[in-house]
């Protein structure tokens, strides 16, 4: 062996040690969230194409593994490609029902449903999307080379009790539903009063129970959800948010449902409520949810929030707000008290008002997240404006993706 | 009232909404189609002496399954299809999103197109009124690196002032240039007023001969209306200097509402043009609105109508005019053009959120001035289907209007149908 392997071989084995030695602690706080142009650029755009020149709204969003994007967009779904192309994928534009080859099919996206809620969810087996106005949860995916959307629950007249399972296209769902998708393929369906399990083949449903009832008005009363939005960490856990009552619920995947997160509150008390253990936060109205896909979190959006808030996803520690600096903070009154314009100051350091001088980060809706874990957001149209990031000018997109650059030591 | 209560609350109000009366129309004409493709996003002109030309989007940019080409048939003065579809582009890749208009002799098409498999550029052919096509698969009028898309057109003495985006960097900036009826084209510039380059999209025009009057939505330049809602919608007013368009003045639109989705213009090549749009005004309440322009300014003239008392921030009845009641639900986009002395306005009113599914393609008329003719509560019902209908096309000759619009009849079947509106 030469002198100079010798020394390499030396060197590494020191960085072995090293590395052995220090604890891969990945700490959230440290975590820098960075705000960049995304799609649905300003002033409007063609229909696809380069994807932060085209042009559309998006409700909702999912990435799969291999790093495409899905998009729900009025009645298409559109697809973004790894080159970063933008495609419709299914849908004709028009509400109808009909299954099929993608490009024919046809859904009701925010009908019948509380405050338009739809989510996508990406799953191994294809992608979810609860299709409210025809009662039914709706599958994209991609069979003997052709993209296809066929019908995965729902849209039958049979309402279940907990603990019956049924043909998964024989059952109804109450109110408005959500879905989720974990990385086996089983589907959870939220509806206003409970969830349902579908058998990874697609064949049968389970109505597994209703929800807790710690999200109750009252001991005599079943409690109700609008449940607006749904996701699954890697881990097999699954969470829905609802608007009004406001609650982030887990299920996890030995079936129990866990209230994690929001609580019922006084309207004038819930200012004075900022960060602190997920049960006893609030939440204002939330209409959004995604989740870390390692299971470390879960991230709360939407309504009058107007700030991404994240819940520890095993109910543990506190919540904390993204501030506009791109770092979590901790919110001694609600966030709202704390809200400024919809500027990023990359370099501001410092806490939150109304004990600092950062607001927190603006954002009206989370419409999802990718595969790695990055999150998409978007800014209500009549604020008729995106972020403005300091040194960098206002993004070009109405909606813009929050890159994820972790804390040390995270995977 | 809770957000549900209200939704139930507003579809009630709906479904007791009047009834629209009928008119004076024929039976529709489905139109014959090159493939199965749907046949979207159809625009139409008119030669002024009953010919038509249609031009349309055949499919779609569809991921892995399907692109889209240029198609143009000739309608006659009724509608009625003369001969049979006319490929204006089948190249590689997608074009999208056809304008068409009529000027020196020739129809002028201009659409973006991604045949380079990068990005779009926008390309332009011209039809004669026989059909014969000038310019197979067009010529290129914008290209470059990144976007030039979404373009506008409007007539100009010797042919079309063409204006599109074009993708600077982050942002798109307005660009324009003339396209001779001989097929010549002229520099491609950006629209500048004061030095400033204008920016955005979603850009319409309307020609009153040798000036035109423009609006596109520029949402870095957003600013704050006197009743505090947000207004990203301008409106110009350009004339000819030389080779070049040149802008002569810029205003902000005089209501947020007007600029909440899909305008654009209809001219009457005299000295009026109406800008239609339509809209949330709050709640999910979407109805269609306008405004009157004329040839020497970019400010919208008064609006001659007296309006119903809207609560809502985005709404300026000083300027503004609702086109259909308010009590009609609007889902755009929402169409226009000038024919027997007075714009006809149609639009396809909201389908209902259960079933029994209704399409209905409203009409209204308004004086050049913008007086509403037609009392807004029986408007015209210019048809009415069980099948999904959308984008509404319309165009005027000497002897009424031709109406066309997407039809969906069934997979395979999505096809463009005609009807001619004669209102005299």
């Amino acid at each position: 062996m030469s002198p100079m392997t010798m020394a390499w071989l030396v060197r590494l084995t020191l960085t072995g040690i090293v590395l052995q030695a220090t604890p891969a602690v990945a700490d959230w706080r440290d975590e820098r969230w960075i705000v960049e142009d995304f799609t649905n650029v300003l002033g409007n755009g063609p229909d696809g194409g380069p994807l932060a020149q085209a042009g559309g709204g998006v409700h909702a969003l999912c990435g799969d593994e291999s790093g495409r994007l899905f998009l729900s967009s009025g009645q298409f779904i559109d697809v973004v490609s790894r080159d970063g192309m933008r495609s419709r994928l299914a849908g004709t534009g028009e509400p109808g029902y009909r299954d099929g080859p993608a490009h024919q099919a046809q859904f009701r996206l925010g009908f019948r449903s509380y405050y338009g809620a739809h989510n996508l969810a990406c799953g191994p087996n294809g992608v979810f999307v609860p299709d409210g106005g025809n009662r039914r949860i709706r599958r994209i995916h991609k069979s003997d080379g052709k993209w296809q959307v066929d019908t995965w629950a729902g849209g039958g007249s049979r309402r279940l009790n907990p603990g019956d399972t049924a043909g998964a296209r024989d059952v109804t769902f109450r109110g408005t539903f959500s879905v989720a998708v974990t990385v086996n393929g089983e589907v959870t369906i939220a509806d206003d009063a409970g969830y349902y399990r579908v058998s990874p083949d697609g064949r049968t449903i389970r109505y597994v129970g209703s929800w807790s009832m710690t999200m109750s008005r009252g001991p005599d009363r079943a409690p109700k959800l609008n449940v607006m939005m749904g996701d699954a960490d890697s881990r097999g856990f699954v969470y829905f948010v609802s608007r009004t009552p406001n609650f982030v619920v887990r299920i996890d995947p030995d079936d129990t449902v866990v209230h994690l997160a929001g609580r019922f509150a006084e309207t004038r008390t819930q200012v004075t409520i900022g960060d602190g253990p997920p049960r006893e936060a609030f939440f204002d109205t939330p209409t959004s949810l995604a989740v870390q896909p390692d299971g470390s979190a879960v991230y709360v959006c939407g309504g009058d929030e107007y700030d991404i808030r994240r819940v520890p996803a095993d109910g543990s520690g506190t919540t904390a707000t993204l501030m506009n600096n791109g770092r979590w903070g901790i919110a001694s009154v609600h966030p709202n008290r704390s809200r400024g314009p919809a500027v990023v100051k990359p370099s501001a350091s410092g806490r939150l008002r109304p004990d600092g001088e950062l607001t927190d980060l603006m954002v009206s809706h989370l419409i999802g997240r990718d595969a790695d874990g990055n999150l998409y957001g978007s800014i209500n149209f009549w604020t008729g404006m995106t972020q403005f990031v300091e040194g960098h000018g206002l993004l070009g997109t109405r909606l813009f993706r929050l890159r994820r650059a972790p804390a040390r030591g995270a995977p | 009232m809770n957000a549900r209560a209200c939704s139930w609350v507003l579809t009630t109000v709906l479904c007791c909404a009047p009834a629209a009366h009928g008119a004076a129309t024929p039976e529709s004409l489905p139109l014959p189609a090159p493939d199965a493709r749907p046949a979207v996003n159809p625009e139409l002109a008119s030669d002024g002496r009953g010919n038509f030309l249609l031009v349309w989007q055949q499919g779609r940019n569809y991921f892995e399954q399907q692109e889209s080409d240029i198609f143009a048939l000739r309608l006659d003065g009724a509608g009625r299809p003369l001969g049979q579809p006319i490929p204006v582009c089948v190249a590689k890749g997608s074009q999208e999103r056809p304008k068409v208009i009529f000027s020196d002799g020739v129809f002028i098409i201009a659409w973006h197109d991604l045949r380079n498999g990068r990005d779009w550029d926008v390309y332009a052919a011209r039809v004669g009124v026989d059909g014969t096509v000038r310019d197979e698969d067009g010529f290129l009028v914008a290209g470059g690196a990144a976007n030039q898309a979404s373009p506008a057109i409007a007539a100009a003495p010797t042919g079309a002032l063409a204006l599109w985006q074009h993708y600077a960097g982050r942002y798109y900036e307005v660009h324009g240039a003339f396209i001779g009826a001989s097929g010549k084209r002229g520099p491609a510039r950006a629209l500048a007023f004061h030095g400033e380059t204008l920016h955005g999209g979603d850009l319409s025009i309307a020609s009153f001969g040798d000036r035109w009057v423009m609006s596109w939505k520029d949402e870095r330049k957003w600013s704050r209306s006197e009743s505090g809602s947000t207004i990203t919608l301008y409106f110009a007013s350009l004339r000819l200097n030389g080779p070049d368009p040149e802008v002569v003045d810029v205003e902000r639109a005089p209501a947020a509402s007007l600029g909440r989705e899909g305008g654009r213009f209809a001219s009457d090549l005299a000295g009026s043009a109406l800008y239609t749009a339509w809209g949330d005004i709050g709640r999910g309440h979407r109805i269609s609105v306008g405004a009157v322009f004329g040839a020497k300014s970019a400010a919208a003239l008064a609006n001659p109508n007296t309006e119903p008392e809207l609560q809502s921030s985005s709404w300026n009845p000083r300027q503004v005019m609702t086109l259909f009641s308010t009590r009609i639900q609007i889902d755009g986009p929402v169409v226009a053009a000038f024919g027997d002395g007075a714009f006809l306005v149609a639009a396809r009113q909201t389908g209902a959120a259960r079933p029994p599914y209704r399409s209905r393609i409203l009409g209204s008329r308004l004086s050049p001035a913008g007086v509403r003719l037609d009392d807004p509560d029986k408007l015209l019902l210019l048809h009415e289907t069980d099948s999904s209908v959308a984008n509404p096309a319309l165009a005027a000759g000497p002897d009424g209007f031709v109406l066309v619009f997407e039809q969906d009849d069934g997979p395979g079947n999505q096809r463009l149908v005609a009807k001619s509106v004669r209102l005299r």
